[in-house]
């Protein structure tokens, strides 16, 4: 088929699966996470690789796209990814927590304990584990559980890509 | 042709298993994802559907509802069963024998030594435009799905037995002690 085109150099993304479990009801998907630059790109497929939801978030706004068509777009992404699939993510703040660190723009508390992270963020807990070591050195999580009282989120990242 | 092939294979084969392999890829800027596994299917309506590689995802349709299951996060997820019956080509391959009624069959081309059909869901709100089934003597050994975001996922059949006896088990499901599970 064409060559197409692999994401850009200096792009780093992460291919895994989320699962969210609230009092109304449980959400899972296959995710891939893709930072390009200064924008993130999310995109919630379902197993066999059919994109269910996109959601696109620059310095200045947010865009989501979802299977039926709809397009919606907003100042602030955690907003929209709810208006768009009812889904409550705190994508922002995974912007810095699925690299393991915590959000620059906000107080935070970290602790490391025997290979565990654990941040304190904007009402979260966020706790990190199975850490992949990296060529450059640093070292990003594979297993994310992220809880709030009312929000218990799972995430499993099978692959880092480069 | 391609139709008929289909048709033969759906009329002759109340169950077949063997190994996947599943290649998505097309969308620019996104990563191709491959992965594998195992399936089994039972006419009608039964399937067990199992991701082994890059990570654990199993699919189970025991002919009312379908289960998924992720070891890792230690979560299943139930469906109805026609709720679920767009989300994955193994319930149409396990569908009943009307295809034509929730889908509309169309020739295609022969190609890469298959005779093809093309299936369009007659429902608008699946997540795929249409999907395309390779077919080799009567046996289904490829598969093609378009989604609305230009994501094309490739799958292909191999080692392939034709009606195996088949233990009911395959087509349950218990979730482990562990796990969370969640009825929709």
């Amino acid at each position: 088929c064409a060559s197409v085109p692999p994401p850009a150099a200096g792009d780093l993304v992460a291919l895994g699966r989320v699962s969210i479990k609230r009092p109304q009801g449980n959400d899972y998907a296959n995710f891939i996470w893709t930072w390009h630059a200064a924008e993130s790109r999310l995109a919630l497929n379902n197993p066999l690789g059919q994109t269910l939801a996109e959601l696109t978030m620059t310095a200045t706004g947010a865009s989501y796209r979802d299977a039926e068509g709809r397009v919606l777009s907003a100042g602030d992404a955690d907003a929209l990814l709810q208006d768009g699939l009812g889904w409550s993510v705190p994508v922002n703040g995974l912007v810095h927590w699925l690299k393991g660190e915590a959000d620059p723009g906000s107080p935070a508390t970290v602790r490391d304990a025997d290979g565990r992270r654990t941040i304190l963020q904007s009402g979260w807990q966020i706790e990190l584990s199975e850490w992949q070591p990296r060529a450059d050195g640093q070292r990003l999580p594979r297993r994310l559980h992220l809880t709030r009282p009312d929000l218990d989120l799972r995430i499993a990242i099978s692959e880092w890509q480069p | 042709d391609g139709v008929s092939d289909l048709k033969r294979f759906l009329s002759s084969t109340t169950g077949v298993q063997g190994q996947f392999s599943q290649t998505v890829s097309g969308k620019p800027g996104t990563p191709v994802q491959i992965s594998s596994g195992t399936f089994a299917i039972q006419r009608p309506g039964k399937f067990r559907w199992s991701y082994l590689k890059p990570y654990e995802q199993l699919i189970v349709g025991d002919g009312k509802r379908v289960w998924l299951y992720d070891p890792d996060l230690r979560q299943a997820t139930s469906k109805q069963l026609s709720a679920a019956l767009e989300s994955s080509p193994a319930a149409l391959l396990a569908g009943d024998n009307a295809l034509d009624k929730t889908y509309t069959l169309r020739n295609l081309a022969n190609r890469d030594g298959l005779s093809w059909v093309e299936a369009v869901p007659k429902s608008k709100e699946s997540t795929f435009d249409s999907i395309r089934l390779g077919l080799k003597s009567a046996q289904v050994v490829a598969m093609e799905l378009q989604d609305h975001f230009g994501q094309t996922t490739r799958v292909s059949f191999s080692g392939l037995t034709q009606n195996p006896k088949q233990s009911a088990s395959l087509f349950q499901f218990t979730p482990p002690k562990d796990v969370d599970v969640v009825e929709e």
